[in-house]
């Protein structure tokens, strides 16, 4: 990586959770370079329409909550005209996997998830290590 | 490059905090306080996920397995 690039990556809803929960977490410290611009970090929009679900539904939380950690995220969320030509180029099985697996096959980069199901999965602990040179 | 105009004291009370921070120069002064809003914001919204939990008394282990089951249903709405 030379100094003009710059990394980036699909973030699943779990790294998404789990960096929430724990901003100390190596999922945190990926939101965090993110904030420092050293990471770019993309997320197709079914994923935040499962954030804005699981927020109402298992919390209770208002919309203008929602939206409050939902605006804090810097992340940017895809719209599925952008990613739906790629589906069908996608190896994981898991039909709700699939729009991450083909927005990182559109943006060329892989996907930051605690999931076992994508086998082209980013290692976190090697992301932070670059991430931190 | 872009450039700025600033009110005389204003450009004072950046010129301070530059040395108070140790910055380079202004350019990356801005860029960490950029950065300290940002994450600071994002703390915000953490606690009030982390309190929201705590209400409801869920765990986060429960929180990320019906995320699972939300996001086959999405997937079966949207696919």
């Amino acid at each position: 990586m030379n100094g003009s690039e710059i990394l980036k990556a699909v973030i699943d809803t779990n790294v998404i959770f789990m960096a929430v929960y724990n901003p100390e977490s190596k999922a945190g410290k990926i939101i965090k370079f993110a904030n420092k611009n050293k990471i770019l970090l993309f997320s197709p929009d079914v994923v935040k329409s499962e954030l804005l679900r699981v927020l109402k539904r298992e919390l209770g939380m208002s919309d203008d909550e929602i939206n409050f950690i939902i605006d804090r995220l810097p992340i940017s969320w895809i719209d599925k005209e952008i990613y739906k030509p790629a589906l069908n180029k996608t190896k994981v099985k898991h039909k709700a996997d699939k729009p991450s697996e083909a927005l990182s096959l559109i943006l060329n980069c892989k996907v930051l998830s605690a999931d076992f199901h994508f086998k082209e999965r980013m290692n976190i602990n090697k992301l932070i290590e670059m991430l931190e040179k | 490059m872009k450039t700025i105009a600033i009110p005389e004291e204003l450009h004072k009370e950046i010129m301070k905090l530059k040395i108070e921070k140790g910055s380079k120069n202004t350019s990356e002064l801005i860029k960490n306080l950029v950065f300290e809003y940002k994450q600071q914001k994002f703390l915000e919204a953490s606690k009030l996920f982390r309190d929201k939990l705590k209400e409801k008394n869920v765990s986060l282990a429960s929180l990320l397995k019906n995320s699972k089951k939300i996001r086959e249903e999405i997937a079966d709405e949207w696919f």
